[in-house]
């Protein structure tokens, strides 16, 4: 009985071959999204779980209130570790490192500029799992001046030497020994290194903040022991706070919480300031899972649909079927199995386009998954579970609607089950194209709020300004004469130099404005620069002046502040008012130097458009910065490009010219956005290129079962016109109805994404007439092919056998 | 005592035995069948009143003009309709007390149906169309192949046993339609116009081939249109406008 139905069925595919390949081709690929979705999120889920103590690692991070404004980060202070570790026996071991820096590591000839060094404790290696291969795991970071490096570092600098005990020099100061190598950190870490130097050579070196409590440069996590609570020992930290910085905090009327955070969901859940890597979002995981899901349901109300509309043609052996002897339940066993082989079919062509997809996927989503059959095992095991549910999901009306015809009706000859369940079918076609439509106006207003932060006025001229970070680092020469050296060649226009430039963040510190208390301090970003900065960048002054080089005064005693800064203060006439910088005195002793405000410039971005403009401190300085600025003619680019190089290389020879344009920062700040706005697109795609499938089988169906009405219509003398009129009519309506019920839906949802952005669009009425009328034309166009055929088709033809 | 061994074995009981008795209940049995439909704020009668006795062994011909009511008549014999009121006994069972499973069990194990337009399966080869009724009744494997093998024998199909509906002439398809509708030795075979589609003389050989069935004890009822073909049968039923009439 069970093969007479395969056979059955496999006959009737074969039969059928454009409706089989719809229903294959359809579930596989909704199959495959949903697949690469499901990796997707089992990769997102699996963050910071390689840890053999992940349930018991906890990040100390920080609430800062000073005045009005607060910051919760990610890091905690360097004595906060060794206090909590001797205080608490709970904590079983902490490990402390700092977050990224940028130098140059040479060893002989070969010298590169690494991006992920950090200096660590040594206990690093024993929270955290990062097998050691060779060197030795328990003193490995103990002293000043070793560092661990990673086997991709091995491998770069000594080939197939063996690293350990040769010497890294490291930011052309110091030599390091290497004492370890570690596996290359896995792509599912919130945290990543390449080289760990010591964090004893911040001690050695007299680094500054390492005893201070209110000084957040330092990473911070917890291993805590099997059988305590973390949120107990929340609990104990304002009675640490109040011990060590009490005093202080009262003084400069700030409130410091601590607060602990499981390793493990640092990646989905955590957005603190100064977060390791962007990490992902948890409502990224729901929302693609969603969309997984959606994906899947429109392959599976095509099956429906196109099934239940050539129910006709299963119709008669439903029929016979029943007039030999058939019950309800075999036919509907019989019929639930085709859809179980349908999608057992899928599964291998879903194999297929998963291999053929997730290069593409990577690429579009940033990530770096791969089917490994053997780690990744549930991938062929949870494919055929997908395909065995789906084939229920999908079969399982068409089985109970096949199953219920009567013998007396369909052995007659003339029976069109087409119209039988016509409303059901509308309503999951219209189902389908509520998806479509919500994901077009997802998709465009994603690309809308990119481009507009693209577009967006910055504050500044973010245009043919090239920048090159770090050069304090890489010659002896003053910044002054380099400066001088590069402003002199052709199609250079303004040099400046500053400690930071936009896109790069800047320090944080607090000062006491005119008309506050000392107990009042106010939390303002602070950026050091020479007076050729506001020309090089095309900052606005609004009022009062720019530095001078020729008044020494105004190294110490003067500052810019910007508008937002001035708001916030409440100054009508901001120029001339004193702010008083708090700064370490010579005896380490906190006080406070006054500075007169000389001029105010109009609001720019430091960050990304995700941020708020904040208010900004800018003091003057002209040695001392480590960022040299250049604004360049935008005509022979690539030539003041060489010649600029040519002249690096003559300040600082053998070093490398790096270098970068500010715009192309700035917009590689929005990365995560566009990932998303390309997985919406791709995804959008998908799901319409998959409802197009299924209404181009429908409107063949339709077509063909109307193919008799067509031919009477054209006798009476119904022009073509009249024809594809009468078959769109519907179909309008149809998208007219999906257009209402998904636009509220998705102007919540986008409404909501974004929320995230401190500058932002908002979802727009034509956007939602836009989708409704792409998703309409597309559905025309698909539907159209079969409506003009009908419509042109000759009435003799269709009429004849009547 | 005979009503207690045609419920314990009803397939095994022939009509032999049953006709060696006197006074035996008729094989169908209708009293008063009307059956209409609701139409407007009345009702359209199919069929009124009708009251027929069908003994076993019997070859009846149903003959009236269009709409008259044939196919009806014959489907709420063959139980795949229903009548709106009336009695309807089968072998001594009140068919229209029975639920859809019971009656379906009935009809499984002792009608074959024979249709103008074959309804072949499509997707099933010549063998596998004779085998599926016997899938339905679950019969076993080996005495499954051997009845089909039978068959295909007996209707002298053999050669086109691997052959597809589509692959057949309208007098070859018919021909395995016959054969699938008495594969499972059904009492009573029902035929609606089963020479319809059909040339003269495949229309002939049909009509021999169930006057030949009806010989060896199986009992018949067709419709038709045609005099000729109502001759091989022993006894002719008019209906007009839903109503038996003597004559047409």
């Amino acid at each position: 009985m069970f093969w007479s139905y395969v056979k059955v069925s496999l006959r009737n595919m074969i039969r059928q071959k454009g409706y089989s390949l719809i229903n294959v081709v359809g579930l596989a690929v909704g199959m495959a999204c949903c697949m690469l979705i499901m990796l997707w999120v089992a990769n997102e889920l699996s963050f910071d779980n390689f840890h053999e103590n992940a349930d018991r690692i906890y990040r100390l991070s920080h609430h800062l209130t000073i005045g009005g404004s607060e910051r919760r980060g990610a890091s905690g202070s360097a004595p906060m570790a060794p206090a909590i570790l001797q205080q608490y026996p709970e904590v079983v071991n902490a490990a402390r490192f700092t977050g990224e820096n940028r130098m140059l590591v040479q060893y002989q000839e070969k010298a590169f500029y690494e991006e992920g060094i950090r200096y660590a404790d040594n206990s690093i290696f024993e929270v955290f799992t990062f097998p050691m291969i060779k060197g030795d795991v328990e003193s490995a970071l103990k002293a000043p001046y070793s560092v661990v490096i990673t086997q991709e570092i091995a491998r770069k600098y000594f080939a197939d030497e063996d690293p350990v005990g040769k010497t890294l020099r490291i930011d052309d100061q110091r030599d390091f020994t290497v004492t370890g190598v570690v596996r290359d950190v896995p792509q599912n870490s919130h945290f990543s290194f390449d080289l760990l130097c010591s964090f004893q050579t911040l001690y050695a070196q007299e680094r500054e903040g390492l005893d201070v409590w209110g000084w957040f440069g330092y990473y911070t996590y917890l291993l805590l022991d099997q059988k305590s609570d973390w949120k107990e020992l929340e609990e104990k930290f304002p009675a640490l706070i109040e011990t060590h910085m009490g005093a202080t905090l009262q003084r400069v009327g700030a409130s410091v919480e601590l607060f602990l955070q499981p390793v493990s969901s640092i990646h989905l859940h955590s957005k603190l300031q100064g977060e390791l890597t962007a990490g992902g979002d948890i409502g990224y995981i729901y929302l693609f899972s969603g969309i997984a899901a959606f994906i899947l349901m429109i392959a599976c109300i095509n099956f429906v649909n196109l099934s239940t509309a050539r129910s006709a043609t299963r119709a008669k052996e439903v029929g016979v079927r029943k007039t030999l002897g058939a019950g309800r339940g075999k036919l509907m066993r019989q019929f639930l199995g085709e859809t179980v082989i349908y999608g057992l079919l899928s599964v291998l062509v879903t194999l297929i386009l998963l291999e053929l997809g997730l290069p593409l996927f990577n690429s579009i989503a940033g990530s770096q998954l791969d089917v490994n059959y053997v780690k990744t095992w549930w991938v062929v095991p949870g494919l055929v579970c997908l395909a065995l549910a789906v084939g229920v999901a999908a079969g399982s009306y068409p089985a109970f609607f096949l199953s219920s015809f009567r013998p007396v009706n369909v052995l007659k000859g003339d029976f069109m089950a087409g119209a039988v369940n016509l409303r059901f079918r509308n309503l999951l076609v219209v189902t389908q194209f509520v998806i479509s439509i919500a994901l077009i106006i997802g998709t465009i207003t994603i690309y809308q709020q990119i481009a507009f932060m693209k577009d967006k006025e910055l504050g500044f001229d973010k245009e043919q300004v090239l920048v090159t970070p770090d050069v304090g680092d890489v010659t002896q020469q003053s910044i002054r004469s380099i400066k001088e050296e590069l402003s002199g060649l052709a199609g250079v226009v303004h040099v400046a130099a500053s400690n930071t430039v936009p896109g790069r963040g800047a320090m944080m510190t607090n000062f006491v404005p005119e008309g506050f208390s000392e107990d009042e301090s106010q939390l303002m970003r602070i950026v050091t620069f020479d007076h050729d900065f506001v020309a090089t960048l095309g900052l606005e002054l609004v009022a009062g002046r720019n530095f001078s080089s020729d008044l020494a005064t105004d190294v110490e005693e003067s500052a810019i502040i910007n508008e937002m800064a001035a708001r916030e203060f409440g100054w009508e006439d901001p120029v001339g008012k004193i702010i008083r910088r708090r700064v370490l005195g010579e005896a380490g002793e906190p006080q406070l130097t006054p500075t007169k405000v000389i001029g105010v410039v109009k609001d720019f971005h430091l960050n990304s458009l995700h941020a708020e403009i904040e208010p900004l401190y800018m003091a003057y300085a002209t040695d001392d910065l480590n960022t040299i600025s250049v604004r360049v003619m935008p005509d022979n680019l690539r030539e003041t490009v060489r010649l600029l190089e040519n002249k690096w290389k003559q300040i600082a020879p053998g070093h490398l010219f790096d270098y970068y344009f500010l715009d192309q920062s700035f917009d590689g700040m929005y990365g995560a956005e566009e990932r998303l706005g390309h997985m919406a697109l791709s995804f959008s795609l998908l799901a319409i290129f998959l409802g197009c499938m299924g209404l181009f089988g429908l409107s063949a169906c339709t077509a063909e079962q109307r193919t008799k009405e067509i031919g009477i219509r054209k006798v009476l003398g119904a022009s073509v016109p009249n024809i594809l009129k009468l078959l769109s009519k519907k179909m309008v309506l149809l998208m007219m109805i999906a257009a209402a019920i998904a636009a509220p839906v998705a102007y919540y949802a986008l409404t909501r994404w974004l929320q995230d952005f401190a500058y932002r669009i908002s979802v727009g009425w034509h956007t939602i007439v836009l989708a409704a009328i792409l998703a309409l034309l597309i559905a025309l166009a698909t539907e159209g092919y079969h409506a003009v055929r009908a419509a042109l088709t000759n009435p003799v033809e269709t009429l004849r056998y009547e | 005592m005979n009503e207690q061994k045609l419920n314990a074995k009803e397939q095994e009981t022939n009509s032999e035995e049953l006709s060696m008795q006197n006074g035996v209940a008729p094989l169908i049995r209708t009293t008063n069948i009307t059956k209409s439909y609701p139409s407007g704020f009345g009702k359209v009668f199919v069929l009124r009143n009708i009251d027929l006795e069908v003994s076993e062994g019997e070859f009846i011909t149903i003959m009236g003009p269009s709409g008259a009511g044939k196919t009806t008549l014959l489907n709420i014999i063959g139980m795949l309709d229903e009548a709106s009121e009336g009695e309807y006994s089968f072998l001594d069972q009140d068919v229209h007390k029975l639920n859809e499973r019971k009656r379906a069990e009935l009809y499984k194990q002792h009608m074959g149906f024979i249709f103008q337009s074959y309804h072949l399966i499509d997707d099933l080869t010549v063998y596998e169309n004779l085998e599926t009724p016997l899938l339905y009744k679950k019969v076993k494997g080996a005495e499954r192949k051997s009845m089909v093998c039978d068959t295909l024998d007996r209707f002298q199909i053999v050669g086109k046993k691997d052959l597809f509906p589509s692959q057949l002439s309208g007098g070859q398809q018919q021909l395995v339609g016959v054969a699938r509708a008495v594969i499972a030795k059904p009492r009573l075979l029902l035929a609606d116009e089963p020479t319809g589609n059909l040339h003269s003389s495949q229309g002939e050989e049909i009509m021999q081939l169930l006057s030949k069935l009806n010989t060896e004890g199986t009992t018949i009822i067709q419709v038709t249109h045609s005099d000729k073909k109502a001759s091989y049968g022993n006894r002719i039923i008019y209906l007009k406008d839903g109503w038996i009439v003597d004559k047409l």
